[in-house]
């Protein structure tokens, strides 16, 4: 049951004083840990190679992961910086990191051997709070919600079972005022350990306990109020705005409150955030992630028209149409992804592909034969991926939503002449591997189109011929979440449209140009979280 | 511009006092501009004038046929096809052009007895103003508009659907109070409404004097609409709990306002004290 405008405004009618409570937490080893890898990603994002690209985009991934989440440290930590493969080999590809990522690795053995501080203080919050009857919650992004939940279950298993987690801005409007909020990270409006600024200018509750690693900082301008352009969070981060006196706005006045805890750190931490911003913002725009099922998703840029299907629009004229993917509906809109193409490859779907039925299976009987050996001539060829092993094993699976296949063609080409798969397509004067590869891309849902048609044009033809197939797409709206429509004989444009119904929608991305427009392993994305 | 700390009915509230406020004014209504809108059908091709309704002969259709040399107006009857070939049109010399209204439009004027029934809410829904003009309530006015959400008409009427008001009697709805044609089942209509999705007004109106604009998007379109809505006040209601590009693109045009309006600073007389958590920010044309 959603909450009233008549409960939110008597909660901040009354006179509760608002308080940030800060607990800042300090770790020798984790400082360590934190500094060294930031130079290893900064070095590495600086190299040409693509593989160096992707390994810093991943420990930036994890490193922004480490400092908005209370993950337990364990085994993992050292595990997963471990990508970038043994000491010896670390120190002659990038003798510049090679100290740095000895260090790191030292710390990580250290770190892995005590319990996460943040988990400590979370859980001894969480006590007293349960003991005093408060009512809180926690806001975090949907992954981080078990380890929030291993931290309770230690204390409580019935606690689990609790609605304490809020997860997206729209969970936060539906909320009834509770006590206390409880976060993890610094307050960012995107990206990772992204909130509402509402959790500032439209607070639900009376204190706010946020738990951040030293160094850390809140975003400046944080808690933004659109009509008076004034924010809580100040330029320093650490001010927070006063009230307005000329009586044109009641901004909510927060107090802050800073505990320290932890060891003593010779060396100010830098805040991370603050330096992937300078990285983040070379080459890369703002996007928005649709979500197409638990798996899958599709990446957008933020300003980019996509073609939408709502069957509970207002009208039948409004259901077909143009819309940015930041205003599009979830509750029941299907994204439509013209698959257009001058050459019919029959009744298309990622279940039934042809072509990757036969690479797929010799795949699957190399990987039986000798995985290790696949895996390193595959490398020596010149697929330097970083978790090859299994993603090997990932794209010898039986296709599903997409066909899991290489990201780059010549990855692809490389995988196909190790299998010995040769030759021509009967009739066809292209070799074998790339009509195979046309196929993957049509799974991913590419509008391939010879890069004849521009992309407006595409979208104008493909309206008019949604608009006369509308009754058939409803239909099969009520039936399949994810499904194709073959456009009629003798039209303009041949092909498929592919409709994936829309379950989810994230805003907190920047992502370079090869990253958009292909439906991929939502994980994979998790690198272009801002 | 207002900034709300959630989601509400707020703009349909406005919109009610707005109502509220032109029910004083003894010339808020359509007549003038009702009647050049039909005079103007004359310019067009016969086949491409609208359908009109006739108060005094509702059994059938008509188009609007001339104004004669002594000014009086004649509008002519459309034969169904099928009756087309048997019979000829009949016109209706002089005919009250208060009484003949647009298909699909509220009716100009209505009877004694017809007027809006929810004369005692609107009278008793503030203190301090004036006494409501009894003619207005059987008259058709398109000064003010209530721009709807863009997530559909249902939406911005479902919201506001849960705000009820009385006065003595049984609780009446604040959508059907404010009198949107589609929203009711009264044949006239105070309130004007545009549809920000498909970007539409229900009826054509005289010069707006204010729009009232239902949320982040809906003030958007309303902003970018200079043709209806260029030269009346906007009033828009914000739910800052919105995601921060919403946020954001709400402060990139307020900057660009900056270049036309300036921000007043002091809040005006006739506004009571703002409450605690709703914030407010008036700008006014250079």
């Amino acid at each position: 049951m959603s909450t009233t405008a008549s409960s939110i405004c008597a909660f901040i009618a009354q006179d509760h004083q608002y308080v940030i409570d800060r607990r800042v937490i300090s770790s020798c080893d984790f400082s360590l840990f934190r500094r060294n890898l930031l130079k290893i990603i900064k070095t590495l994002n600086e190299c040409e190679a693509n593989d160096t690209t992707e390994i810093s985009n991943k420990l930036r991934w994890l490193l922004s992961e480490w400092i908005t989440t209370p993950i337990p440290f364990g085994k993992d930590l050292s595990e997963k910086i471990k990508i970038l493969g043994k000491p010896e080999e670390v120190a002659m590809r990038w003798p510049d990191i090679k100290e740095a990522y000895e260090v790191s690795l030292i710390a990580a053995t250290r770190l892995s051997q005590n319990e996460n501080p943040i988990r400590l203080e979370i859980r001894h919050v969480i006590d007293d709070l349960i003991v005093s009857g408060k009512k809180f919650k926690i806001y975090c992004h949907k992954n981080a919600r078990q380890y929030f939940e291993s931290i309770m279950h230690d204390l409580s298993p019935d606690l689990i079972d609790g609605d304490y987690f809020i997860h997206k801005p729209k969970d936060y409007r539906r909320i009834e005022p509770f006590d206390v909020l409880i976060k993890v990270g610094p307050f960012r409006s995107c990206g990772w350990g992204s909130c509402p600024d509402a959790l500032l200018t439209a607070p639900r509750f009376e204190t706010a306990i946020q738990f951040v690693w030293s160094g850390s900082r809140d975003e400046p301008g944080f808690g933004l109020d659109p009509v008076t352009g004034v924010s809580i969070i100040g330029e320093n981060s650490f001010d927070l705005s006063l009230p307005s006196e000329n009586g044109m706005s009641r901004v909510i006045p927060w107090a802050l409150k800073i505990t320290q805890t932890g060891e003593f750190l010779p060396i100010i931490d830098e805040d991370e955030f603050q330096v992937f911003q300078t990285i983040n913002k070379v080459d890369k725009r703002t996007a928005v992630l649709l979500h197409i099922d638990e798996q899958y998703g599709i990446l957008y840029p933020f300003r980019e028209k996509i073609l939408i299907f709502n069957p509970t629009a207002d009208s039948q004229n409004e259901q077909i149409g143009l819309h940015l993917p930041g205003d599009v509906s979830v509750s029941g809109a299907f994204l439509i992804l013209p698959i257009i193409a001058p050459v019919d490859f029959g009744e298309l779907h990622a279940k039934d592909g042809a072509y990757s039925l036969i690479w797929k299976k010799r795949l699957s009987e190399e990987i039986r034969k000798d995985h290790s050996g696949l895996c390193k001539r595959l490398f020596d060829s010149g697929i330097k991926l970083i978790s090859l092993f299994s993603r090997i094993e990932e794209w010898s699976n039986p296709p599903k939503t997409v066909i899991l296949a290489p990201q780059k063609v010549e990855h692809f080409r490389i995988l196909i002449d190790h299998l010995g798969i040769e030759g021509h397509v009967e009739g066809q004067k292209q070799p074998w591997w790339q009509y195979a590869w046309k196929e993957i891309r049509r799974s991913k849902g590419e509008a391939i189109s010879e890069g004849r048609i521009a992309q407006d044009l595409l979208h104008e033809h493909s309206l008019k011929l949604l608009i006369s197939l509308q009754e058939k797409i409803h239909e099969k709206t009520k039936q399949e979440t994810d499904f194709y429509i073959r456009l009629p004989e003798g039209k303009e444009l041949q092909g498929h449209f592919r409709f994936c119904k829309i379950v989810d929608i994230e805003i907190d991305f920047r992502a370079p140009d090869s990253a958009f427009r292909e439906i991929n392993d939502l994980r994979e994305f998790e690198q272009w979280r801002g | 511009m207002i900034s709300m700390p959630c989601d509400s009915a707020g703009s349909g509230l406005i919109a009610l006092g707005a109502i509220r406020k032109y029910l004083e004014d003894s010339g808020a209504n359509d007549i003038e501009f009702h009647r050049k809108r039909i005079r103007d059908e004359e310019k067009k091709k016969l086949k491409d004038r609208r359908i009109l309704l006739y108060t005094n002969c509702s059994k059938y259709k008509f188009r609007y046929h001339s104004n004669d040399d002594d000014g009086r107006d004649q509008i002519e009857q459309i034969l169904r096809a099928s009756k087309k070939s048997q019979q000829n049109p009949f016109i209706i010399n002089d005919v009250d052009l208060k009484a003949v209204y647009f298909e699909g439009e509220p009716c100009l004027m209505i009877d004694n007895g017809n007027e809006l029934p929810y004369g005692d809410i609107y009278r008793n829904l503030l203190d301090k103003c004036g006494e409501v003009y009894d003619s207005n309530l059987k008259t058709t006015y398109s000064g003010v508009c209530l721009a709807g959400r863009t997530m559909g008409e249902n939406t911005t009427r479902d919201i506001l659907s849960r705000i009820r008001l009385h006065s003595g009697s049984e609780p009446v709805q604040l959508d059907i109070l404010l009198s949107v044609h589609d929203w009711s089942c009264e044949k006239i209509s105070r309130l004007l409404f545009f549809n920000s999705r498909t970007k539409k007004i229900d009826r054509q109106s005289a010069p707006l004097r204010l729009v009232v604009a239902d949320g982040d998007a809906a003030f958007l379109k309303v902003y970018d609409n200079i043709d209806l809505f260029g030269e009346c006040d906007i009033i828009a209601v914000i739910d800052r709990t919105l995601e921060r590009d919403r946020l954001d693109k709400i402060v990139e045009t307020i900057n660009k306002l900056a270049q036309w309006y300036l921000p007043e600073n002091v809040l005006p007389e006739n506004i009571p004290p703002i409450p605690k958590g709703i914030s407010l920010a008036i700008w006014k044309k250079r």
